[in-house]
């Protein structure tokens, strides 16, 4: 059933690229979407696929324009700092440990750090995450688990 | 031109106007922060917002259609790719020993 969703999701990304409906078009990309399908589903996800219910792929969507918005605000912040002529950081370093189990929410979880203002995840060794913040202000979202928790809803760990 | 044209053409020339500035602000920052850590944070931040302001607007300056669709596709991907880059390129420095910038210790130097 894997390999279904995982063709038919390749198949329609293909539509989009292609924007073609000729025989030709529509017959290899099933076939290369098949081949990918096979390959994705038996070597790159073989242990944990980043498979969501679809009550997960709703929040995941409601999740990402949040997540827009939070870059935005991060990029309006970068450009304070930066134009500030005395540009005021006080960088640090600090380790959390997060409750994640599957990959997909631990890659959500350190792209959603450094998407969000100030903060950079620098290393990932299985729960312990490594995060360069821009000044310590940045840390609380995360050390208070505020960041987590919302992961945590999204796909329902 | 029809009303929604304008609009749609004003649109456009905000949306591409904010994504210059992104880019203009991410490279500055690239050349003022002190280290490579606080570097990787301009860069994934405002390229990502540069290169997403950039492709909304040439997808409003499309219309709606099959290449517009192609567009979001690649600002989905600058989404996704934008920080695991910037992660992957932090961690090499981590890995190997790169000690992050303190602003005390800058200060502790110059006295």
């Amino acid at each position: 059933m894997r390999l279904a969703e995982a063709t038919i999701a390749l198949y329609v990304f293909w539509l989009v690229l292609t924007g073609s409906f000729a025989p030709i078009d529509l017959l290899v990309g099933l076939l290369l979407s098949a081949a990918l399908g096979v390959w994705a589903t038996r070597t790159l996800w073989a242990e944990d696929a980043p498979t969501l219910s679809l009550r997960q792929a709703g929040r995941l969507f409601v999740y990402v324009l949040w997540l827009i918005k939070e870059i935005v605000v991060a990029a309006v912040y970068v450009a304070e700092k930066v134009l500030d002529p005395r540009m005021p950081i006080e960088p640090l370093v600090l380790s959390h440990r997060c409750s994640f189990t599957r990959d997909v929410s631990r890659v959500a979880f350190a792209n959603s750090i450094t998407l969000t203002p100030g903060t950079l995840t620098v290393d990932v060794a299985d729960d312990v995450f490594t995060i360069h913040c821009l000044a310590e202000t940045f840390a609380d979202s995360i050390a208070s688990g505020a960041l987590e928790r919302r992961i945590a809803a999204v796909f329902e760990e | 031109m029809t009303p929604a044209d304008a609009v749609i053409g004003a649109l456009t020339v905000v949306f591409a106007g904010l994504g210059a500035f992104f880019f203009l602000v991410g490279t500055l920052g690239l050349l003022r922060l002190p280290d490579f850590f606080s570097r990787t944070h301009a860069a994934t931040k405002c390229d990502t917002v540069g290169a997403g302001s950039l492709l909304l607007a040439l997808a409003l300056y499309n219309g709606l259609d099959a290449d517009s669709l192609k567009i979001i596709a690649i600002a989905g991907l600058v989404l996704l790719t934008s920080p695991t880059s910037g992660h992957a390129l932090a961690r090499a420095a981590f890995r190997t020993g790169l000690v992050p910038w303190r602003k005390e210790r800058a200060g502790e130097e110059a006295s």
